[in-house]
């Protein structure tokens, strides 16, 4: 079993390492979704961990003077945000972690924060259970995530183009909104970037009490 | 399609809340422009298929074949800047329903000219357009009652 994970994450590894080139060019969409994104990461409050980075093109819209630690799978997309992370005016650190086994101690921080996460996790039910372990009780979960549509039609292309990037290590079609709620999220508020495609959805860990 | 991008004023964001519509309202003209293109050449495509005289499904099947390769590629093209996701999805809507129109009237034994088969692809572009926009308006306000209120 232990075996069969290593190799699916040295592939999804080898994926996003082969992505990372074009990755800012053909997929990153800043000049579009900037402003939502920055309005979202404003609320990274205390200790933050930041899943998937990528090529740091969120670096330039997180809130300034904050701790953060931001993780990716892939060696090369963290090359490549090195770049970004020093021109951060905060405590920015980058580990190599995978999101599905984070390397962090249970309720270690405030806040976690994923952009364009969930659809590139083999399997987002574990990566939630991970980020509800280090999360402290009442901790915020901040998410701008891509899901499957509502709308028929829409949702129909959705699963067609995931025939297609699937091999990419992209789903297009998850609903990461209601995994997120069936793993033990609290979701305090949707708003919507693009139909109801591109989501930035606020949650929170519930306190025990 | 973009108006839902824009931000509250809760947070003393006004400036960031400008920039946002000022895009927000930029963006909307290039889907609107960019899915008028897409409709165009998708309905372009399938008005040359049916010159070839095949039967109507291998006529329909390969027209709409044909349309939506050349719509990914179009929508690769554009995704720097209108977004990849924001490109990709409304055009391949377009792509797959349009074409289908042309066939449709071709059907009901209505021969198309040229410049009428790029007018359907023209209007059908901007109808798909209208159509997602009040789609987003309707999403916003779903989403909206359905979490925020918890």
């Amino acid at each position: 079993m232990c075996r069969v994970q290593c190799k699916m994450r040295a592939s999804v590894a080898t994926i996003w390492d082969k992505r990372a080139r074009l990755y800012d060019t053909f997929e990153a969409s800043d000049l579009r979704r900037g402003p939502a994104r920055e309005l979202l990461f404003r609320e990274m409050t205390g200790k933050s961990l930041f899943i998937a980075v990528g090529t740091g093109m969120d670096i330039r819209h997180f809130p300034p003077g904050r701790e953060i630690v931001a993780i990716d799978i892939s060696e090369e997309m963290l090359r490549r945000a090195d770049s970004r992370r020093r021109n951060y005016s905060g405590q920015l650190q980058f580990v190599r972690a995978d999101a599905l086994k984070l390397c962090f101690a249970d309720e270690s921080f405030d806040t976690v924060t994923t952009s364009c996460t969930m659809c590139s996790v083999p399997d987002p039910q574990q990566a939630f259970r991970e980020i509800h372990r280090v999360l402290r009780p009442g901790g915020k979960l901040l998410m701008f995530e891509h899901v499957r549509s509502r709308n028929p039609i829409l949702g129909l292309t959705l699963d067609l183009m995931t025939l297609f990037t699937r091999r990419n290590g992209t789903e297009m079609n998850r609903r990461t909104v209601e995994t997120a709620i069936a793993v033990g999220f609290h979701i305090t508020n949707v708003e919507t970037v693009f139909l109801d495609i591109i989501l930035a959805v606020r949650g929170e860990k519930l306190s025990e009490n | 399609m973009e108006k839902d991008t824009v931000p509250t004023k809760q947070d003393g964001s006004d400036d960031l809340a400008a920039t946002a519509r000022f895009r927000a309202l930029i963006f909307n003209c290039g889907d609107c422009l960019f899915l008028i293109v897409v409709g165009v050449t998708a309905t372009w495509i399938m008005h040359l298929v049916h010159h070839l005289g095949w039967h109507v499904v291998f006529t329909l099947l390969a027209g709409m074949t044909v349309a939506m390769f050349v719509q990914m590629l179009l929508a690769r093209a554009v995704a720097p800047v209108l977004g990849s996701i924001e490109s990709m999805v409304p055009s391949m809507v377009a792509a797959m329903i349009i074409p289908m129109m042309v066939c449709l009237l071709e059907l009901a034994g209505v021969s198309l000219s040229s410049s009428s088969a790029l007018m359907i692809g023209a209007l059908g572009g901007g109808v798909i357009f209208i159509l997602l926009r009040l789609y987003a308006i309707r999403c916003r306000k779903c989403l909206c009652a359905e979490y925020n209120a918890r």
